[in-house]
């Protein structure tokens, strides 16, 4: 199959061509230069290799540490929301069923529900316990593993020109449908998504009518 | 004098289903045409090459949660579908006894609700974050048994350093792979397949 390029509608050609110029625009300089500078400054380049390397991983470090916060913070409030969600519906239940006690059971959900999100604050802002540093690492591990696009766009590449190279057997829709199961098997995609996959690669490989347009 | 084409509604449907298939491809750039356009504001083609990588990656996870988001709103309509007649049932049906359904009804409508509403918070983000290694993993082994996952996902630190090792001495790392993904620690699972390989392992890890 000949080789394509990828297409893009207004609002990505739009966010490359925002990118690009930011990124052309940057005023950087280049770590051989770094080390000419340093030359002068009597610094080997084995030192400013090991301090660009520290500089990285700090830099790296305290970034993902800022995020991981922010999520805590979105956890919190999560916690609230739930806290107040269960309450509030038990709170209904008693009133309509058990109402003479009803004065008392607001006063218990609005002390106990303080304390408990209080507890939570606290335990949620805790960056030393243990289970914090575990969900750290592993959020960390994780955020490092997913498809990317250049793989996933092999396999879709994979996925069609096997559907393509099989001789006439059936209706143009039946093979779109073949197709789009595969898609949905292979990368578990969900089927606004592998349709729009399809939609994307008959865009980039006007070829591939004649197949799945008949 | 050329004759005027009669065309049946069929043909015209037909036509008019092409056109509108030509036209929404003419609404479409490619990279030489972002080159193009970038050439003319004197920006790199480099710079387009890195930028466009650089959308793509956004474009992927942006996508990935929208499927996300997707597949939580479906299983909170699923959760609305059983938990509201609970909790009516409890409510009107004066059935307090019952509230320890009303617990696991509560919580499985209070899970797909606070992914959708508070999406980054840590749960959700990890489940996210899990979800999309998942796709990872099937799409690469096309297994889907979460064991092997469970296992894959602890070695998977060694994965990537193995991973750049392969590529680097342009080996078939499938193998290496496979041994990982098993929860068998780098330095064991080079050696095992290896076992000639002077180099030392941990040296090579280090390197990347």
């Amino acid at each position: 199959m000949a080789t394509t390029q990828s297409q893009y509608n207004d609002t990505q050609s739009n966010e490359i061509i925002r990118t690009a110029v930011r990124l052309a625009a940057r005023d950087d300089i280049t770590f051989d230069e770094l080390v000419a500078a340093g030359k002068e400054l009597g610094i080997s380049r084995e030192e400013l290799e090991t301090a660009e390397e520290t500089r990285r991983q700090n830099e790296s470090e305290e970034g993902q540490r800022a995020e991981f916060r922010r999520m805590q913070n979105h956890e919190f409030r999560l916690t609230v929301f739930n806290t107040c969600l269960l309450v509030g519906i038990v709170l209904l239940i008693i009133f309509i069923d058990i109402r003479e006690i009803f004065v008392a059971a607001l006063l218990a959900g609005w002390v106990g529900g303080g304390a408990f999100l209080y507890f939570r604050y606290s335990h949620i802002h805790n960056e030393s316990l243990l289970e914090h540093r575990d969900k750290f690492e592993e959020w960390k591990r994780m955020k490092d593993i997913w498809l990317r696009p250049e793989r996933a766009k092999e396999i879709v590449d994979e996925i069609f020109e096997k559907e393509i190279r099989l001789p006439f057997y059936a209706s143009a829709t039946e093979r779109k449908l073949r197709v789009i199961g595969r898609l949905r098997d292979r990368l578990g995609y969900d089927r606004r998504r592998a349709d729009a996959v399809f939609e994307a690669y008959l865009r980039e490989h006007p070829e591939a009518d004649e197949v799945f347009l008949r | 004098m050329n004759e005027p084409q009669l065309l049946n509604i069929s043909e015209t449907q037909e036509i008019l289903r092409l056109a509108g298939i030509a036209r929404r491809r003419m609404d479409f750039f490619s990279t030489d045409d972002l080159i193009r356009a970038a050439a003319e504001m004197n920006v790199p083609e480099a710079a387009i090459r890195e930028a466009e990588q650089l959308v793509k990656e956004r474009q992927s996870e942006a996508d990935d949660r929208a499927e996300f988001r997707r597949a939580k709103i479906l299983e909170l309509a699923k959760a609305i579908g059983v938990g509201v007649p609970v909790i009516l049932f409890v409510i009107w049906g004066h059935a307090i006894f019952f509230v320890s359904k009303f617990g696991s009804a509560a919580s499985s409508f209070l899970k797909p609700l606070g992914a959708i509403l508070f999406s980054r918070s840590t749960r959700h983000e990890l489940e996210f974050r899990e979800w999309r290694s998942r796709r990872f993993y099937r799409a690469e082994y096309g297994r889907h048994d979460s064991v092997s996952f469970k296992q894959f996902l602890r070695g998977v630190k060694d994965y990537h350093v193995a991973h750049h090792v392969a590529i680097k001495s342009n080996l078939n790392d499938t193998a290496l792979r496979d041994l990982l993904s098993t929860g068998m620690p780098y330095d064991k699972a080079y050696k095992l397949l290896y076992p000639d390989d002077a180099s030392n392992p941990s040296q090579a890890r280090s390197e990347h």
